[in-house]
């Protein structure tokens, strides 16, 4: 085949679909120049009968006239010249037979045309134009027919009038060759052209074939992968699903266990209240009926009836620190410090601590819980220290979105690794005797600093004090448009929350 | 000759090959069926049938125009010496062509142009008279023989154009048709009669055109005579 020159290399599977779409591209130029051809031959019948209207409208013989017969060559002989290209471009387009029935009727539409324009040396452009336009079809075969018919034609009259066809009488067959040279001399030079576009088609249809067959195998590595992320998906949802479940199941447990906490605490207070009580009443109704033993035994008993007093409540007060209605109002917490430091006036003049403390905002949240947070973390530091006096800094450092507030001493400080354990409830790292309170302290403190959307965690290490941390979130002022008097009560400040 | 594809296959065929056809391609797809369909073309025989007998139509028509461009004129005998009762006179020291011319002829307009080119390339030896014959019975229109072909003639420089009403030089040189070319010598011998053209009204390269040149370049030829195609002028002459 003339186009078996494509470079590109095709594998085995891509070759008869690269053939497909080469055998319609080529189609589709087919029927397209059959119907530019069909197009062209009508006109080129007008264009005939026009010229010979023009040019020799009407034979004379003395004063007498008649249409010339150019008149009815133009209109009849260039009628059924036309007619069956043209019908054969309409019914049968794309059919070889059609392409060479066009090629034939349109070099003898250019004989007639010479014919009908006396000659004329410019008419017989029209020859080598229709070389050209045929060869639209990409088909050399054609041009080889449209070829024979010149020649033919050429040969044919030159053989019967040289004179007329050549000029001379003589050397008519050399002419014949030189006639019939530069027909084939553009042949030559069509038919390169025409071996060098199927040779792009070809190529055309291989790369079309080969970016298909890349096409259907992205198609189906994406269809493969889509699958994989959706399955990966429904695992993730599925997974997400079950851990919301678990999440709702926890938070119930979480209120259930709240619930118990706070209906035992709460009941227990009453029969733990009246253990304490008649213990000292037993304690009071047999002194000095009892002997030594029975004496400390007695004492054993209240003194772990004052401690389950003491945890019950403890134990309670954690359970409403979670379960309460929180506030959510802006909260000076300099002011929260002065009135945990208040509380704390006897122990602190007790201890002789020195307290200094950074300048404090104002936050979202619930002012008593907060004054109980600062008032537990003092108490801390006031408790853990040794003979050191103790010294204790409030601080407090602006971050990007929020505050991050503390409380440090120079206490007996402890190890990293209870960082964790030490604000678990009734955890505790001393044993009473050494250190007194319940281990619900930072308990509570955790829990107080959750509701108010923080984090508490501590720096320390051992003998070298303590650094209680915790972040509340900034409060958000928005500025009014208009300039407002800062001391005015009624200032109304919109203050975010968590 | 394989059987042609099948509409709806080829249609179908395209798309399934991903190829968008036009819609003009797809009703010309669709006409192609029902054509074949409504003719019941077998395409074995038919189509060759309807094809060859299309070519020998179009081949005896073109045989038709081939013999009416070489159908030649009549051809008299002209006068051997110039007629002493001609109005023309002929040139004593220089060739004198007399170009006989249907005023109306189609055919001539290419022996208007082959004069014109024998007057360009020996217009220094040759005296030429165009008469363009005028039938009697035009006479009293005034302007009937003033044509494109008239004027063609009167731009050729150095030649006399005139008309010859009722055809009477026409008469006496024994013209008949349309184009006739006749070439005396100075001393008034007739050298060559016939036509400048190869065929009706085709213009190039001729047997005439070269002859009459050869005579005013060389004095003489072998050839005396051409066939000459044009109307006829209307001018009864015996056949001779």
């Amino acid at each position: 085949m003339w186009m078996s020159n494509a470079t590109t290399v095709l594998d085995a599977d891509d070759q008869p679909r690269a053939d497909a779409l080469f055998r319609a591209q080529q189609s589709l130029i087919h029927h397209r120049t059959d119907r530019l051809f069909a197009a062209l031959m009508v006109i080129q019948w007008l264009a005939g009968i026009a010229a010979a209207l023009w040019i020799s409208p009407r034979t004379w013989s003395g004063a007498i006239s008649q249409p010339h017969l150019h008149v009815w060559a133009a209109i009849l002989l260039g009628g059924a010249i036309t007619a069956l290209p043209v019908l054969l471009a309409w019914k049968r387009p794309g059919h070889g037979l059609t392409r060479h029935v066009i090629a034939v009727g349109q070099m003898l539409t250019s004989a007639l045309l010479i014919h009908l324009t006396g000659g004329r040396i410019e008419t017989h452009f029209h020859i080598f134009g229709s070389l050209a336009f045929l060869a639209c079809y990409r088909d050399w075969r054609v041009l080889c027919t449209a070829t024979i018919v010149v020649a033919a034609d050429h040969g044919l009259r030159g053989w019967l009038w040289p004179e007329s066809v050549y000029g001379v009488i003589a050397g008519a067959p050399l002419r014949l060759v030189e006639h019939s040279g530069w027909v084939v001399f553009e042949d030559i030079f069509l038919i390169v052209t025409i071996r060098q576009s199927l040779a792009d088609m070809r190529r055309n249809a291989d790369h079309q074939a080969e970016l298909e067959s890349t096409n259907s195998r992205i198609e189906a590595e994406v269809t493969r992968r889509t699958e994989e992320l959706r399955q990966a998906m429904d695992e993730t949802a599925r997974a997400s699903r079950q851990l919301i479940d678990a999440n709702k199941a926890l938070e119930e447990q979480n209120k259930e266990l709240d619930q118990f906490t706070y209906v035992a605490s709460h009941d227990l207070q009453e029969p733990v209240r009246k253990l304490v009580s008649f213990s000292r009443l037993l304690e009071q109704d047999i002194d000095g009926d009892l002997n030594e033993d029975a004496k400390r035994d007695l004492q054993f008993i209240v003194d772990a009836a004052k401690r389950m007093r003491t945890l019950v409540q403890a134990l309670l007060e954690l359970s409403r620190v979670g379960r309460s209605a929180m506030k959510h109002d802006p909260v000076d917490l300099n002011r929260c410090i002065n009135e945990a430091l208040e509380a704390l006036d006897l122990k602190i003049h007790e201890t002789g601590a020195v307290i200094t403390r950074d300048e404090f905002p104002v936050v979202i949240g619930d002012q008593t819980m907060l004054t109980q947070l600062f008032q537990n973390l003092v108490s801390n530091a006031l408790k853990f220290t040794e003979e050191a006096t103790p010294e204790i800094h409030l601080t407090a450092t602006a971050e990007d979105d929020h505050w991050t507030l503390g409380v440090r001493d120079n206490g007996i400080g402890m190890k990293s690794e209870y960082a964790e354990r030490i604000f678990q409830p009734f955890q505790r790292l001393h044993n009473r005797g050494e250190y007194e309170g319940t281990g619900i302290g930072l308990s509570i403190c955790k829990k107080t600093v959750q509701r108010h959307c923080g984090e508490i965690w501590v720096e320390s290490d051992i003998g070298r004090g303590a650094h209680f941390r915790f972040t509340l979130p900034v409060a958000e002022i928005d500025t009014p448009e208009t300039d407002r008097d800062e001391s005015e009560p009624g200032a109304e400040l919109e203050l975010a929350t968590c | 000759m394989p059987r042609p594809p099948v509409c709806e296959s080829s249609v179908a065929q395209a798309n399934d090959l991903g190829i968008t056809m036009h819609h003009n391609h797809l009703n010309f797809a669709r006409g192609r069926n029902a054509f074949a369909r409504g003719t019941r073309f077998r395409p074995g025989w038919a189509m060759h049938t309807l094809v060859l007998a299309w070519g020998a139509l179009v081949a005896g028509g073109m045989g038709l125009v081939w013999q009416y461009q070489h159908d030649a004129g009549t051809l008299h005998a002209a006068p051997q010496h110039w007629p002493a009762d001609s109005s023309l006179r002929p040139s004593p020291d220089r060739w004198t062509l007399v170009l006989f011319a249907h005023p109306k002829c189609p055919c001539t307009r290419a022996t208007v142009g082959e004069l014109a080119r024998i007057i360009h390339h020996g217009g220094d030896r040759l005296q030429a008279h165009v008469l363009f014959v005028k039938p009697r019975s035009c006479a009293m229109q005034p302007d009937w023989e003033h044509t494109t072909l008239w004027d063609a003639a009167k731009r050729i420089p150095g030649v006399s154009v005139t008309a010859d009403v009722g055809g009477d030089e026409a008469h006496r040189f024994r013209a008949a048709t349309s184009g006739l070319v006749l070439l005396y010598d100075p001393a008034g011998n007739l050298k060559f009669r016939g036509g400048i053209t190869a065929s009706r009204g085709h213009s190039g390269d001729n047997l005439g055109r070269t002859t009459v040149a050869r005579f005013l370049t060389h004095g003489s030829t072998d050839v005396d005579r051409t066939k000459v195609y044009g109307c006829e002028l209307g001018i009864e002459l015996e056949e001779t």
